[in-house]
């Protein structure tokens, strides 16, 4: 668990890094206590963070008599859950921020008063959006305490489960559920940049032992052009010209989501999933790309996803804010329920 | 001697033959019907060369073929 738990969080500060965010005062998990009710049936569980929140959850272990395994994958899907929830706080906070920023160059360069005042107004509502959508309200199931200043873990301790009871948990203070990040407005950017910067950090990295690793990595390198070998070598990405459309790709070190569609200028159009069956390491996937693309480029890119460009990935993001706000959002999707596709 | 390189889990399996000899081509070509009913695609390439082409059936003059697992989306 521990192990999931530090990849999680060596993703999430990979992701601050790709956006030049600030890494210093992101939350990362203190201490997870957990103990079992006197009446014998129910854990508590309370994973304190180190920007002095904690949160709490009860696991009914009757759901999981004879099932050790099960237990085990709630309480890591619960605090996946958790750690998303953290994260996309701390990204929004971030995101907003930067925006702000931006509009302060664009309002200290712009004469234009009536720009910088429509601008201004485009901010405040996407914040107050941002805020009221990403950072409010705990996880489904799970309460929020502000444990700021309790250092001593008695006290924290005895504070924290005397105010569990005072909430009487969900009974009488039900918290305000916010769907998983299995439910994703494609046009909630904060959401969709968190999940999809998790999705690469984790699945960029490789499968197998260290020698199919390597195995894998030598095979491809045999079978590269030189170009592409010396630029592998150097970037540890290749350029492929596909076969059939002669649009440029770039396959990056990976497995998933590692195939940019680059324009005529080098710009990233979009990226492609694909990949072989089975857990084969990276080298293996990056050669099957290379010569997928190559060989049989529309045949594979029609079994492979494609992911659009996001605005925190684009340049002219303020831009994007405007098409952003255009969304309706309350109208194909409402908080809990997913989207229907064909609405 | 001519390879054939399976993809998998352990980085790639290799299998070589002697072009010239009958029994190690049958057996060569019967791993290629295998892998290719399996749904592997075989793609063959000259030595030293760095183009390679899909093939759909078996060349025993191929210096290397290599067998890459179904694709699927990610």
């Amino acid at each position: 668990m521990h192990c999931a738990l530090r990849a999680a969080d060596r993703a999430f500060r990979g992701i601050l890094d790709r956006y030049a965010y600030d890494q210093i005062s992101a939350p990362s998990l203190r201490r997870i206590y957990h103990h079992r009710l006197p009446h014998g049936r129910e854990w508590e569980f309370v994973a304190k963070f180190t920007d002095d929140r904690s949160h709490a959850w009860r696991i009914d272990y009757r759901d999981f008599l004879g099932a050790p395994p099960l237990f085990k994958a709630n309480v890591e899907s619960e605090l996946t859950r958790l750690f998303s929830r953290v994260f996309e706080d701390h990204f929004a906070t971030q995101m907003m921020a930067s925006e702000r920023r931006m509009f302060e160059e664009f309002a200290a360069t712009t004469l234009d008063q009536n720009e910088i005042n429509r601008r201004r107004t485009a901010l405040l509502e996407r914040e107050e959006e941002v805020r009221s959508v990403h950072q409010t309200g705990a996880p489904s199931h799970m309460v929020e305490i502000s444990t700021a200043g309790m250092n001593n873990r008695r006290d924290y301790d005895r504070f924290v489960f005397a105010e569990l009871d005072r909430q009487n948990w969900l009974a009488t203070n039900p918290p305000i559920i916010r769907p998983g990040m299995e439910y994703v407005n494609e046009s909630d950017d904060v959401r969709m940049s968190v999940l999809y910067g998790m999705q690469m950090a984790w699945h960029s990295g490789d499968v197998g032992s260290k020698e199919a690793q390597k195995r894998a990595e030598k095979l491809l390198l045999e079978w590269l052009s030189p170009p592409q070998r010396h630029q592998y070598l150097k970037e540890k990405s290749f350029d492929v010209c596909g076969g059939e459309s002669g649009k440029t790709y770039r396959i990056r070190h990976g497995r998933q989501m590692n195939i940019d569609e680059l324009d005529k200028a080098g710009k990233k159009v979009c990226t492609w999933c694909f990949l072989p069956e089975g857990q084969c390491p990276a080298g293996d996937v990056m050669l099957a790309q290379k010569i997928a693309i190559e060989n049989f480029e529309n045949k594979a890119l029609a079994t492979a996803n494609r992911f659009g460009e996001r605005s925190v990935f684009s340049e002219r993001r303020a831009a994007t804010w405007e098409r952003m706000r255009s969304v309706d959002d309350a109208s194909d999707w409402q908080w809990g329920v997913a989207p229907n596709p064909t609405s | 001697m001519s390879k054939q390189i399976v993809m998998d889990h352990t980085g790639d399996s290799r299998h070589a033959f002697d072009a010239n000899d009958q029994a190690a081509v049958a057996i060569a070509e019967k791993r290629f019907e295998e892998l290719t009913g399996k749904g592997f695609t075989a793609a063959a390439k000259k030595a030293g060369a760095s183009e390679s082409t899909v093939i759909r059936k078996f060349d025993p003059t191929a210096e290397e073929t290599i067998f890459i697992p179904r694709l699927q989306g990610g």
